[in-house]
């Protein structure tokens, strides 16, 4: 059990890196595709190594789990969709610099 | 603004944290006075699990203001708006628990009208501020107080004294003093009313929050009739302290004898008051809601013996530990040394949450176990008289 | 897979209703109790991701990710914790099968590799300071610091956790609350493999990336030099070129 899932990891970080790296890829897509693996390899610590969803009384581990997997989407979405457009409304830095000159 | 962000993205959850323990203690309270079962019970449930996960959605509408576009203030007001439904089913409910009921009037169920009166009040603001285009005008006035304090004061405040009211001769054996009781329950509603209301009518008039002094006369009157209302909620707090002193003072003619004071539906009223540290002498069957109304009901209907002989098996409590208390107090030491970077203090705050952590770890015995004897002996001599 | 974890469930064929089931065992209230708890520290690292996310652009005319971040240590840092996580796996084996040399063989491995995690940490930690790359450098840094440092410090808690267990175990054998507690500790420290994961991905692997990809985050720089500078880094932040870098400073 454990070692399928220290194979598996081993081969999706190994993957990540590689990702990383490589021209192979079409660019935009490589930040994507580290994220997929990313939440692949959680998956595999997740099954493999923690037991969640096969352990004993796994109904609530897993629901638990649910609930703090959409908390974490909520407040990562949330903020970066905020401070993204809290961003984009901020006075552009040459209109600044205009503003401060104007003695 | 990331700080902003994130504070409230716990700050609002956290005001629901605080009402829905309230909620809770309404919905006991308005079963047992109205002698009828919590009406909708799976549709209390399910408006409870909405609002938990709709109460993560809402957190930007605390900073309106604060430059967010159109589109996303718009977003966040459009779920501020919807998160009133859960609530607004909750207090549906309990007006239906206790229509057609036989309500007795006691303290508790004082405390509990006066939420619901008010309550709805308060969060019928919220929703005139969960527009964005409303909450402009408003932001950071007095309005803004009067709408958030109109729905802490009666949401958690009033279900924590009918808590405190309602639970008191459980916990201590005797029960509080009523009059004092419905006097402070008066004072403090009618001081809250005239304490909060008028600031509505400032905040409208342009007073803003925190201020030190001011200088308009028009929000004069208003404000008069605000100070009166804090030195009658003032009284409220003098009665309720006066309440437990001449409780304490009477306790032996309000002792609860029974354990069951109110004629209770569920499962605690079925022990002493108080309770032993094992609550129960042997684990009660239970086939429903409001576990021991039925069981009543059964006795009446002769169906069932009120107590009985019963078989006692040892029981494992945990062990006391004064941990929990050492730590939190070694915690807030390490906290307020953080804050101010007073780094000594800082490592003593860790060192003696440590040394206590380091003592509960290697404690050699975690439970206790109380002997078949003394948990039958007690169970005999306290036997719970069923109130018919 | 593993008979000895059933050793604890209730059979639920054999009860008549619920009330008469009693509470569950114990070792499944304290998993689930202390699974809730790694979830709330979960939602707090979360935090620290998001405002990681929001200001790893921030570099304020100063060092940036790109040319800070050193990919092989980091790969040696993964490859560390990943050991570990299985090391402490084979100790949860050892624990079910109640044999003591296979549960401080595995507690001995994982505490090793935590360790030279953590050495290795700290010394990154140490050579970016030196070399200007402080926490107050840049809203950047901040981030990185505190979002990698409190893992770090998560990680080190860990180990003083797993030495103390082990003394726990020499005096009190595999006693419930022992087995309960070292239950824990194994969800712990495979919560942190999981959570360095997301640092390696989004802080070491992303932060060498050229910076247009990235979606929602401050693209634009305070500080003096920052209208001279364009948006669009160089390729230079590719691993072998900042290995090189890195080297030589």
């Amino acid at each position: 059990m454990y070692t399928i899932g220290l194979l598996l990891a081993a081969i999706l970080t190994v993957t990540s890196f590689w990702v990383a790296n490589t021209s192979a890829i079409w660019a935009p897509g490589v930040p994507a595709g580290l994220a997929v693996l990313a939440i692949a390899q959680m998956g595999v610590h997740l099954v493999f190594f923690l037991h969640i969803p096969t352990g004993p009384d796994s109904t609530h581990n897993v629901l638990a789990l649910a609930f703090g997997v959409l908390i974490v989407f909520l407040v990562l979405a949330g903020s970066l969709v905020i401070m993204a457009n809290l961003n984009e409304n901020m006075m552009a830095h040459g209109e600044m610099m205009n503003l401060q000159m104007q003695r | 603004m990331m700080y902003v962000n994130l504070f409230w993205v716990w700050g609002h959850p956290e005001v629901y944290i605080l009402v829905l323990p309230a909620f809770g203690i309404y919905s006991e309270v308005s079963a047992t006075f109205s002698g009828k079962p919590l009406f909708g019970y799976r549709s209390m449930v399910g408006a409870t699990l909405v609002i938990c996960v709709l109460s993560y959605t809402v957190w930007l509408h605390h900073f309106f203001t604060m430059g967010a576009s159109a589109g996303v203030n718009a977003f966040f007001g459009i779920t501020s708006m919807i998160i009133g439904v859960p609530t607004g089913v909750k207090v549906f409910n309990w007006l239906f628990t206790m229509y057609g009921g036989r309500v007795r009037f006691t303290v508790p169920v004082l405390w509990t009208i006066g939420f619901m009166v008010t309550f709805v009040f308060g969060g019928l603001t919220g929703v005139l501020l969960a527009l964005p285009a409303v909450d402009w005008q408003v932001h950071n006035s007095v309005f803004l107080i009067a709408h958030f304090h109109h729905v802490i004061i009666p949401g958690v405040l009033f279900g924590a004294i009918a808590g405190y009211n309602y639970w008191f001769p459980k916990a201590f054996g005797f029960k509080l003093d009523e009059r004092w009781g419905v006097a402070s329950f008066w004072c403090w509603f009618i001081g809250f009313h005239l304490a909060f209301m008028p600031l509505y009518v400032t905040g409208l008039m342009g007073m803003t929050r925190r201020l030190q002094h001011y200088d308009v006369l028009a929000w004069q009157p208003w404000l008069l009739v605000a100070e009166a209302g804090a030195v009658i909620i003032l009284a409220g707090i003098i009665c309720q302290v006066a309440q437990l002193v001449v409780s304490i003072r009477h306790r032996e003619q309000l002792r609860d004898t029974t354990g069951d004071p109110w004629n209770g539906r569920t499962l605690e009223w079925a022990t002493a008051s108080p309770p032993p540290a094992w609550n129960f002498a042997v684990l009660p069957r239970v086939d429903e809601l409001d576990a021991f109304w039925a069981k009543k009901q059964r006795v009446l209907a002769k169906q069932d013996l009120p107590g009985g002989r019963h078989k006692y098996d040892p029981i494992e409590v945990p062990k006391n530990s004064p941990t929990g208390f050492v730590t939190a107090f070694f915690a807030v030491i390490t906290g307020f040394a953080l804050i101010w970077h007073i780094w000594w203090m800082a490592g003593v705050g860790l060192l003696g949450a440590a040394v206590m952590w380091l003592a509960f770890m290697f404690r050699a015995e975690d439970e206790v176990e109380i002997s078949a004897e003394q948990v039958g002996q007690f169970d005999r001599t306290h036997s719970v008289e069923v109130s018919l | 897979m593993n008979v000895a974890v059933e050793m604890d469930d209730v059979r639920q064929g054999e009860l008549l209703n619920v009330s008469e089931a009693g509470p569950a065992p114990k070792r499944i209230i304290a998993g689930f109790g202390f699974w809730i708890f790694l979830l709330s520290d979960i939602v707090m690292f979360s935090a620290l991701f998001a405002s990681y996310a929001v200001l790893a652009k921030a570099s304020a005319g100063g060092p940036t990710g790109a040319q800070l971040f050193n990919l092989r240590t980091a790969a040696m840092e993964t490859a560390f914790l990943l050991l570990s996580s299985y090391s402490c796996g084979l100790m949860s084996l050892a624990i079910n099968s109640r044999q003591h040399i296979g549960v401080y063989f595995g507690a001995v491995v994982t505490f090793l590799l935590g360790a030279a995690f953590l050495n290795l940490e700290l010394r990154e930690f140490h050579d970016m300071i030196a070399m200007g790359a402080a926490p107050q450098r840049s809203a950047f840094l901040s981030a990185f610091f505190t979002l990698v440092g409190c893992h770090g410090l998560h990680v080190a808690v860990g180990l003083v956790w797993l030495v103390l267990m082990m003394i726990q175990l020499s005096i009190r054998g595999f006693h419930g609350v022992v087995v309960r507690r070292l239950h824990c500790f194994s969800l712990f420290w495979h919560a942190l493999d999981i959570i360095w994961v997301l640092i390696f991905t989004i802080v070491y692997l992303m932060g060498v990336l050229p910076s247009l990809i990235r979606v929602g985050t401050l693209h634009r720089e305070t500080g003096p030099r920052s209208r001279s500078r364009s948006k669009v880094r160089p390729p230079a932040s590719l691993c072998t070129r900042s290995v090189c870098c890195w080297l030589r400073s």
